[in-house]
């Protein structure tokens, strides 16, 4: 066996550019194909982890009328839930684990130490929100029932902003305040915890909030009415939860308005599904890239093994059996994919910080998919496997030319 | 050695191994192919882009009132400069005043819309008015569009707090609007004269009709249709009801020439109604029952931007003589930044994309490169006999050069074929099109010239310089 590894090497050196050309073709290939899978692989890991702790069993619902149009569709939402409507959902659904409404404020300003700042979102909320959402409350604690009905003038920060106001000391017992929708009008705000930031994904419904407050302790601005009601449902039971909900607001959707869900992983799988578009067109240029590079594998071995033919019929008259020389060049092209393989898949290592991070997660509008990088083991272990087979399958045709040339007629031809 | 000749001898050695060219073929083939794909699919991206930009609510830029204007760039937190400012109301005297000292080519006008009902449409007295219409949403893949919409059945003047107080009590589709509801763009003239609104019939209405309000209205071409059918609708009367419940007539001056002849529907692309169902009328025309002309007030002061001006340098005039005029208590809106950041976008996707695709092309010509090399190997024997036999280095670097090209020619033909195989499939699989025409084809053949050239001259230089002597020696 060393004999024989020893031996291709020798082979191989004797035509070192020829040798250097092939192990090219062939890392390029397996460069391509490392990084492209190893996207593919961890979006789609990342998706998988957001849909378990986020996604599976959230949904909302809204009482809407949906025209369809030829080119789209326009929803048109009412505001039809009062805030009362949460206690009512929990008692009447079995399926029900929490609810909650969130509400969204794009333009909220707060004045702290003297000067006033722009907030990137602040949302209001109730409080089986940091439980459905699976905030981190880092210091302190969530707001309460009891703030949400008292309207209690209560807030929690970011880790981001605490960062920028609070850099030293604890932000906990500290008054912000707070004004919404840009106005002059400002009221304190105690502050009672820190929350994680939630991973990008879950912009979808927190938007970019940086800051978190009981529902209607802020100015009410629909009234107390409100579009959308989230439900978290007991694990796996999401449908019946929805179907409860939906039952339960029937009357309430008149003339052609009905109850409409939405459910988070249905989001997800959006995404997982424009990931899987993008991976199969870059899919594309890599399989080509493969079948390009196993032809050429294919035909440096049928040349090398045409340039060969008198060593391989001296071999033959020497007692060797075909099947060693099938294994021979077999083997010789086993090596030279091993080794392309070996190179490209540490040029994608080395240069997966630029490649993947910088350029492909930007350019596809997939901010969410931040904090990707470094190479996918899957992705490396099948660059691997397909380069093995590629480099036995497309040895086997020139081995089996070599082997079948008979030894008498090899020797005849004696040129080279 | 007749040129023909040569051919025909770089023929038969590609022959002689039909097999091994037959790969070098299909590996440039297939390198080509991509390479022409992609480039038929970046050819089709930037026409559409460009057409996108060249639109003209790309070019217009907004003025609003510092006080009020907030810019939100998705920053957690962001300083606000705590100075008061002072609210700044646009007048119609600040619009002429800024299109006095604006320079040629820049249109200054005021826009604003609204949706009145008309009994024309509604064809009865029921009496429904909107009195609060919030819209958000955005446009997704989909297509799908939301708004939120609040109907009160009363006609009574009510005040914003009264409508936010108040109880929506039934909700009204969109179409349900639209059937009932014409979309007024109330505008002064440099809007027509921006956005080059040709007519089908009647005239404009003039800078003295917005001064005066003059209740005249110009109908978009399916409108005046829908309104009057066959009739010539010149000088004929639309009533129209404000929000208020206040009625007025307008008489017809113009139509409007079809904007948008393709879309037959009422709707177009995501439930807004195309622009031909739209009308238009003087700034002023509703307002001056109440006021003077002076008195008016607008929030915001449009500027087009005409296709002479680059955008960025308009943007630069506009804010010197804003900030002259107005001292920095107006702010200058625009896409300009977003667009370019676009541009910028797309420019490192297609850097991206194209690195991808041409993978496989460097592939191919390593490929090329490297079976040119051995074929220079084999057949060192018979290339020293030639030059014994007096042939010259020239010949035998040619001869080789003309393979590698034919080679590459082939390649680039089966590319080509290839290409159009491979959009079918891309347009089928992952839905984009893919526009390949002469140019891309052009390229294609161009790049095999220039693989099989650039990587046939080594091999080809190779085979040149064999001495004889030593070629002759090897048995």
């Amino acid at each position: 066996m060393l004999d024989n590894l020893r031996f291709t090497f020798r082979v191989m050196l004797r035509r070192p550019l020829r040798t250097l050309l092939t192990i090219l073709q062939v890392g390029l290939g397996v460069w391509i194909v490392t990084i492209i899978l190893s996207i593919n692989f961890q979006a789609n890991d990342r998706f998988d982890e957001w849909l378990t702790s986020y996604g599976e069993d959230l949904a909302s619902i809204r009482i809407s009328i949906i025209e369809e149009f030829e080119y789209g569709r326009s929803e048109s939402i009412m505001s039809e839930f009062r805030l009362d409507d949460i206690e009512l959902i929990k008692e009447s659904s079995a399926n029900v684990k929490s609810a909650f409404i969130f509400e969204q404020v794009y333009s909220a300003d707060i004045i702290h130490g003297g000067i006033r700042y722009q907030l990137g979102g602040l949302g209001a909320t109730t409080e089986s929100f940091a439980d459905a959402m699976n905030l981190q409350v880092l210091e302190g604690s969530f707001f309460t029932t009891t703030d949400v009905i008292d309207k209690n003038k209560v807030i929690l920060i970011s880790e981001v902003i605490k960062e920028q106001l609070f850099p030293d000391s604890s932000p906990i017992g500290q008054t912000l305040a707070v004004s919404t929708w840009s106005t002059d009008e400002f009221s304190d705000y105690e502050i009672i915890g820190v929350y994680k930031q939630v991973d990008p994904i879950m912009n979808m419904l927190l938007m970019e909030s940086h800051v978190l407050i009981p529902l209607e302790s802020h100015n009410p601005y629909h009234g107390s009415y409100y579009s959308e009601i989230y439900i978290k449902s007991l694990p796996g039971r999401v449908t019946d939860a929805v179907g409860d909900v939906r039952n339960l607001f029937a009357y309430r959707a008149q003339n052609d308005a009905t109850v409409n869900p939405t459910y988070m992983s249905e989001n997800i799988t959006w995404m997982k599904e424009s990931i899987r578009l993008v991976s199969l067109f870059l899919g594309g240029f890599a399989f080509i890239a493969i079948v390009i590079s196993s032809i050429g594998i294919l035909s440096i071995m049928l040349v090398s093994v045409v340039e060969r033919t008198r060593e391989i019929g001296i071999r033959r008259a020497l007692g060797a059996s075909k099947l060693s020389i099938i294994g021979q060049v077999i083997n010789e092209s086993i090596i030279l994919s091993l080794i392309g393989a070996g190179l490209g898949i540490l040029a994608a290592a080395v240069l997966e910080k630029y490649m993947i991070q910088d350029l492909i997660v930007s350019i596809f509008y997939m901010e969410i998919l931040d904090g990707l990088g470094g190479l996918h083991p899957f992705a490396v272990l099948i660059s691997l496997l397909l380069t093995v087979c590629v480099g036995a399958l497309f040895g086997l045709y020139p081995a089996i030319r070599a082997a079948q040339m008979s030894p008498v007629d090899a020797l005849k031809e004696g040129k080279i | 050695m007749l040129f023909t000749d040569k051919i025909r001898w770089a023929f038969r050695h590609s022959r002689r191994r039909f097999f091994e060219s037959l790969l070098i073929v299909l590996t440039i083939g297939l390198g080509i192919s991509v390479v022409v794909a992609i480039l038929g699919l970046f050819s089709h991206v930037t026409q559409q882009q460009s057409a996108w930009m060249n639109d003209k609510h790309f070019r217009t830029v907004q003025l609003y009132s510092a006080d009020s204007f907030r810019a939100h760039d998705g920053s957690p937190l962001k300083v606000v400069p705590m100075i008061e400012r002072e609210k700044v109301d646009f007048t119609l005297d600040d619009l002429a005043e800024l299109k006095n000292s604006l320079p040629e080519g820049l249109f200054v006008y005021i826009q604003e819309n609204t949706m009145l009902r008309s009994k024309l449409l509604a064809g009865d007295e029921s009496e429904v008015t909107i009195s609060n219409i919030s819209g958000s949403g955005g446009v997704e893949f989909g297509g799908s569009f939301s708004v939120t919409m609040q109907v009160s059945e009363e006609i009574t003047e009510v005040t914003t707090e009264e409508i936010i107080e108040e109880r929506p009590s039934s909700l009204t589709s969109f179409e349900d609007i639209f059937e009932t509801h014409i979309a007024i763009n109330q505008i002064t003239s440099d809007f027509i004269t921006f956005n080059e609104l040709e007519l089908e019939s009647g005239t404009w209405f003039t800078d003295k009709d917005v001064d005066d309000g003059n209740k005249v209205i110009v109908l978009g071409s399916k409108l005046a249709t829908q309104l009057f059918e066959d009739q010539d609708p010149i000088g004929k009367v639309v009533p129209l009801t404000s929000h208020t419940g206040v009625e007025y007539d307008f008489i017809v001056i113009g139509v409007v020439a079809l904007i948008h002849d393709d879309l037959d529907e009422s709707f177009s692309g995501m439930g807004f109604r195309s622009e031909d169902y739209s009308a238009y009328v003087p700034l002023t025309a509703v307002e001056r029952s109440y006021f003077e002309s002076d008195e008016l007030t607008f929030h915001s002061i449009s500027i087009g931007v005409s296709f002479e001006w680059d955008l960025g340098k308009a943007i630069e005039v506009i804010e010197t003589e804003v900030n002259r005029y107005f001292g920095g208590a107006v702010v200058v809106s625009s896409s300009y930044a977003s667009q370019k950041e676009t541009e910028q976008m797309s420019k490192k996707i297609g850097l991206v994309i194209g690195l991808f695709a041409s993978v496989g092309l460097v592939i191919a010509t390593i490929n090329i490169l490297n079976l040119m090399l051995a074929r220079v190997l084999t057949r060192t024997k018979s290339v020293g006999i030639m030059i014994a036999l007096g042939g010259n280095s020239a010949s035998i670097f040619s001869e080789f050069l003309l393979e590698a090209i034919i080679l590459g020619l082939f390649g680039a033909l089966l590319g080509i074929i290839l290409s159009f195989g491979l959009a079918k499939i891309l347009q089928l699989l992952v839905l984009i099109s893919i526009s390949i025409k002469l140019p891309q084809l052009l390229i294609g053949i161009g790049l095999g010239l220039v693989v099989s050239l650039l990587f046939g001259v080594y091999p080809a230089y190779q085979a040149a310089k064999i001495n004889p002597v030593d070629a002759l020696r090897i048995e």
